[in-house]
């Protein structure tokens, strides 16, 4: 019975933010990037709209109209706040290798050595924004499907909504016919051996 | 490796671009020029014989794939230039049609800095 209680699921949702924001707090972001990081977590957490949405008293319209769009609107706010860290992040990196010369050869090898690593784990907000792009995606169908249901059952405003949104869904189909899907769903370690092989790397 | 080899880096995301041509200057290359999609890509090909080409594979609007199909349908200087594949996409029909259309390497993001070193030097020997 607690697992479907609505303000257990809520404590756990802010418990998990929690951790995050600890996580971020002992990382190495640059201050104010991981300011943004942190505010925009915090207003997530702040935001029940993902909670609020298993709600059973929830009309329809509530989750079409409502909870929906707040979903999406704070992955979208995500997504910008990692792309900005990123940035700066990147910006930091190249500052520093561009003084390194200035260095002993020893302690500039060490240092470029450590911006590598520093360089590469930066790929991870194109995987991030790819998975998040997705997921956006998911959600808009399912926004779409709700008043699509509305729509059947005589609200005006949802077949308006449903109109505008196939309609546009429809282009975004064809526009991008040629995107593969991304990122697998289970991240396969050995991914990279398993396609080396093919080319007999 | 020759890192004397001008080198062309496709995508459209401007991120995965700078991270690309840094990691390359780290491994030494200086001439490095960048496209964001396909057709931007074939114009520079039309002006300037590259040794190698990384590109993304997801792309619009022509995609890493149809980017190197026209490549090697051409007649120009640059139709048998190494080109490595990178992206998020690992799918084995994917990777086989890249290799069918000529594709010389594969990588699967996230890469690491010696990952693409040593793709590159299978490629560039």
């Amino acid at each position: 019975m607690t697992e479907n209680n609505p303000r257990k699921t809520k404590s756990n949702l802010r418990d998990e933010i929690e951790k995050i924001v600890k996580d971020i707090v002992q990382s190495e972001l640059p201050g104010q990037y991981a300011g943004h990081t942190i505010a925009s977590l915090r207003k997530y957490q702040e935001n029940e709209s993902i909670v609020e949405i298993a709600d059973p008293s929830n009309s329809p319209r509530e989750i079409s109209e409502k909870h929906l769009p707040a979903i999406i609107q704070n992955l979208n706010a995500i997504r910008s706040t990692a792309e900005s860290a990123t940035h700066a992040i990147m910006n930091a990196a190249e500052n520093i290798q561009a003084l390194l010369g200035m260095l002993d050869e020893r302690l500039e090898q060490q240092i470029r050595k450590e911006l590598t690593l520093v360089v590469q784990a930066c790929a991870f907000q194109d995987i991030t924004g790819q998975r998040m792009t997705r997921i956006v995606d998911s959600i808009e169908e399912i926004e779409c499907s709700v008043d699509g249901i509305l729509a059947a059952m005589g609200d005006k405003q949802a077949a308006r909504r449903y109109g505008e949104m196939k309609a546009k869904r429809e282009k975004d189909k064809a526009l991008h016919k040629n995107k593969l899907s991304g990122p697998q769903n289970i991240i396969v370690k050995d991914k990279q051996a398993e396609i080396d092989s093919i080319f007999g790397n | 490796m020759d890192t004397r080899t001008p080198v062309l880096v496709v995508d459209d995301y401007k991120t995965m671009v700078r991270i690309i041509r840094n990691l390359l200057a780290q491994i030494g290359f200086e001439d490095i020029d960048d496209a964001s999609d396909g057709e931007e890509a074939l114009k520079r090909l039309e002006t300037k014989k590259y040794g190698m080409i990384i590109s993304d594979w997801n792309m619009e609007p022509m995609n890493g794939l149809e980017l190197l199909k026209n490549i090697r349908a051409s007649r120009n200087e640059n139709a048998k230039v190494p080109f490595i594949m990178i992206t998020a996409e690992s799918k084995q029909s994917s990777v086989q049609a890249a290799k069918d259309a000529g594709v010389n390497n594969y990588i699967v993001k996230p890469f690491s800095a010696d990952t693409l070193k040593t793709k590159i030097g299978s490629v560039l020997g």
